[in-house]
């Protein structure tokens, strides 16, 4: 009994943490309607700052905790600097800036403290009563965060200055219109987010050790707790840390440390699933993405449409021949994630929707068709079960997470990223961290892949196949519905598209195609193991397509291919002899972060469609540009609209 | 010294040239309204005013302080009404914000202050817009689209409490108007915009009576003007 009181209290206690960072989030998107995914970052940060004001500089207790929440405001405020910087970016691209911050931020905390867990003494002394031991630093995270939350919730709903921030998150146009400076007031709002971020780090320090990755698992939570209130409800994101503190704190107490993020992620869902029955989701929150898919076709000449294509499929199947043993890996890697981006840029492109958590998917369909294989599975079989494995747990993801109209997605893959890991590596017919070996080869009845080449020639023409019924799909019937999901959901709704249905099916796409590749990595390695599907997996996906260009087909190829070659640069580099292990995971990082931030801000559609249209101009063929003469009235944020009604 | 002074003013979408070279003016205290027909530029015309878009050249100078009724209202929504009528002091920063002007001029607002703005009529929407506007204790006001979607009479109010202040104050309106009778009836003096351009000026009377005008705004062809 005792124990169960002391479970709760602890779980109290790191609830109240996720709630602060809960708060932090919901102070972001009240004022700029961005998910702040870099939440969790300042917690970290401020934390290893004050564990190093404690330990290595000898500051008094007080003084280090403060400039550990300095930093984290400091960091907030540079966050939202980078991410409001520019004029007109839309949330979701705002939102793929603070997750390339937050991870370029990593790089940052492995070069100034390492990989080991830091923490520091927090307030001694236990309270006693009876049989009941409760640490007191649980009760002073519990009086601080009540205190917090009393003033947040004071200065949102008593103070002009938070009136006029609210103002802006409801109606930024009029509140501009009043003189409100919007993107300052954003500022502030993330400047917020940062101090509450870096008060819940200082707090949490002292009962749970923290490495330079724990921002995840923070933000997660702080985001499950702020889903409870919509993101947009203080009160409910203090109840909704709470709830889910409480829960992680029993389920690591009665059965698995390493399944938080479970609980985070199943509270998560079910709460949507809740709010979706309740259908109480009523802000009008539209989140476009970054650039309307690019539309395929066109009066395009008779060798762009036919003879183009066929000389890259044979360029691509010949060039197998031509390569070395270590090449040719490089090669299948480069074709498996091919089919990946290509269908996260679908997702991304097409449903204005982000995952995270790719990888996550594409291990999914690796385990199926690995372990249906060792079972005794025709190796056919058991690949072709993994893209359906994938695509119907997606299916069911999505259902409850895509209904809110917000981007929810992003975290909720995050989290599924975060889950299987941990799940893979815990559950031991899955084969635990040691993963699965001894898978048998690809093949169709009596004929089996023996070589590389033969693995190569499969992924690429996998690839075709992929590329080409993607290209069909977007120009078909429903893929007409996908362009016009891509410029106004609501727009959309109004012409009869079912938005929630066709989100669904894109994402179910997007992460069978994940499966499938991942299916032939299983049978082309012979062995898998959790780690090889990390959320850093997720995160070069991410990257290719955003560098690729979304929504469009020849994005994400250029995009995986210029990102697999990168990685190669990049291991090389970071493996030189004197550097430290993890040196090749801060190069990843930070790399990969600054990408993302960088080709967001200079070229927020992308690298194609930047330099197709470059092309377009230096040569003079108007090929679908945008309407030159004076279209007066149009929205603010006009892109080229496109014209692609029935 | 003009209240308003717009000289030359271009601005853009991307490529879209939405206003073209457009020169305007409002005196202290004078009625003004600026009609054309859908797509013409009048909303981009208020948008610059208030500085929500950046023109690409030209410029807007405003001797005094302006009041903005948007187009559509445009409350906030999730904010209360007295929440909305305070922060159209937003930039005036008054300690004592004119509160209870805007409740003596619209008295059925008090009964509601507490109220979502976003649970309103539109009439009542309207009238919030238009008090919010006044909390900045503007010397020009105005106003895009004030009487689109919304009954006869709630115009004629709104109307009759403009001019109850008008009485008072030196206010000047500039009003952006489709209903082009309602306009002129109005107003002394009339800008007409087309294509982004200013393609007619003068007092009201004189405008109506062109034949080009009559007939594209006040009957002939019908379409913008009921």
């Amino acid at each position: 009994m005792s124990l169960l009181i002391e479970y709760l209290v602890s779980g109290i206690a790191i609830g109240c943490t996720l709630a602060l960072v809960g708060s932090g989030l919901v102070a972001v998107f009240r004022v700029t309607r961005v998910i702040n995914f870099a939440a969790g970052t300042f917690s970290v940060v401020a934390a290893f700052l004050t564990a190093s004001a404690l330990q290595t500089w000898h500051l008094p207790h007080g003084l280090a905790e403060a400039m550990g929440v300095a930093v984290g405001l400091g960091l907030g405020l540079g966050v939202g600097a980078v991410a409001l910087g520019r004029r007109g970016l839309s949330p979701i691209s705002a939102l793929v800036i603070t997750f390339g911050l937050a991870i370029a931020c990593y790089a940052g905390e492995l070069l100034l403290w390492g990989d080991l867990p830091q923490s520091y003494p927090g307030v001694p002394g236990t309270l006693t009563v009876g049989k009941l031991f409760i640490q007191d630093q649980n009760l002073l995270i519990i009086g601080v965060t009540l205190a917090i939350f009393a003033g947040i919730w004071l200065f949102f709903n008593r103070t002009y200055l938070g009136k006029g921030m609210t103002a802006c998150a409801d109606n930024p146009m009029a509140a501009e219109m009043m003189g409100i400076d919007v993107r300052r007031m954003g500022l502030w709002a993330f400047g917020m987010g940062g101090l509450l971020g870096g008060i819940a780090g200082v707090l949490l320090a002292p009962i749970q050790p923290m490495t330079f990755s724990s921002d995840v698992n923070l933000a997660i939570g702080g985001f499950a707790a702020a889903v409870f209130g919509n993101l947009m409800s203080l009160d409910l994101a203090l109840l909704g840390g709470i709830v889910l503190g409480v829960a992680e704190s029993l389920v690591a107490g009665y059965f698995q440390a390493s399944y938080e993020s479970i609980v985070a992620l199943a509270v998560m869902i079910a709460v949507m699933t809740w709010r979706a029955i309740q259908r109480r989701d009523q802000s009008d929150v539209e989140d476009r993405p970054p650039a309307p898919a690019a539309a395929t076709g066109g009066a395009r000449a008779l060798w762009v449409r036919v003879a183009l294509p066929l000389f890259g499929i044979a360029a691509a199947l010949a060039i197998p021949l031509g390569l070395n043993q270590s090449n040719l890996t490089v090669y299948i890697t480069m074709c498996l994630y091919a089919v990946i981006t290509i269908g996260l840029s679908l997702l991304m492109g097409f449903a204005g929707q982000i995952s995270a958590g790719q990888a996550a998917f594409m291990a999914i369909g690796a385990y199926t068709a690995a372990l249906l294989s060792l079972h005794g599975w025709p190796p056919l079989l058991a690949f072709l079960a993994a893209p359906v494995v994938s695509g119907l747990f997606a299916a069911l993801i999505g259902i409850p997470v895509l209904r809110m109209r917000a981007n929810y997605l992003a975290f909720a893959t995050m989290a599924i990223q975060l889950m299987l890991v941990a799940l893979l590596s815990n559950i031991p017919a899955l084969g635990g961290s040691t993963g699965l070996v001894s898978i048998p080869n690809f093949g169709i009845g009596s004929w089996q892949i023996q070589s590389l080449r033969g693995y190569a020639w499969l992924s690429v023409a996998v690839a075709v196949i992929i590329l080409f019924l993607s290209r069909n799909l977007i120009a078909s019937r429903p893929g007409r519905a996908l362009r016009a999901l891509a410029t106004s959901e609501v727009a959309a709704e109004s012409v009869g598209v079912h938005v929630m249905r066709f989100k669904v099916v894109v994402f179910a796409i997007s992460a069978a195609y994940a499966g499938l590749a991942g299916a032939i990595y299983a049978f082309f390695m012979g062995a898998i193991t959790p780690d090889g599907f990390s959320l850093l997996l997720s995160l070069e996906f991410l990257v290719m397509v955003i560098v690729g260009g979304l929504g469009t087909l020849a994005g994400p190829l250029v995009g995986t291919a210029l990102l697999v070659i990168l990685n190669q640069v990049l291991n090389t580099l970071g493996t030189q002899p004197g550097m430290p292990a993890y040196m090749p995971e801060v190069l990843s990082y930070a790399v990969y972060g600054c990408t993302l931030v960088v080709v967001l801000i200079a070229f927020p559609h992308g690298l194609v469609p930047f330099f197709s249209g470059q092309f377009r101009r230096w040569f003079g063929r108007q090929q679908q540009a945008p309407t030159a003469k004076p279209v007066p009235g149009a929205p603010v944020d006009v892109e080229p609209q496109r014209q692609s009604w029935g | 010294m003009a209240l308003l002074e717009v000289r030359d003013l271009v601005v853009q979408y991307g490529q879209a040239v939405a206003l073209d070279g457009v020169r305007l003016e409002v005196q202290p205290g004078e009625l003004v309204t600026l009609v054309g027909p859908n797509g013409a530029g009048k909303t981009t015309l208020v948008k610059t005013l208030a500085g929500v878009l950046r023109p690409v050249r030209g410029t807007v100078q405003i001797h005094g302080r302006a009041g903005f009724v948007p187009e559509g209202r445009q409350l906030f929504s999730e904010l209360s009404v007295e929440d909305n009528l305070l922060l159209g002091a937003w930039r005036v920063r008054s300690h004592r914000p004119p509160l209870d002007l805007v409740y003596e001029i619209f008295p059925q607002l008090r009964s509601m202050a507490h109220r979502r703005a976003g649970t309103l009529s539109g009439g009542q929407q309207q009238m919030v817009a238009v008090g919010r506007a006044l909390m900045g204790d503007p010397q020009l006001l105005v106003v895009d689209e004030l009487s689109l979607g919304l009954a006869p009479v709630v115009v004629k109010e709104i109307v009759q409490q403009i001019t109850r202040i008008r009485e008072k104050t030196n206010l000047a309106l500039l009003l952006i108007e489709q209903n082009v009778r309602l306009a002129f009836a109005w107003c002394e003096r009339a800008y007409v915009i087309e294509g982004g351009r200013i393609v007619a000026e003068g007092a009201t009377k004189a405008l109506a009576e062109q034949p080009a005008i009559y007939e594209a705004f006040l009957g002939g062809r019908g379409g913008a003007a009921q």
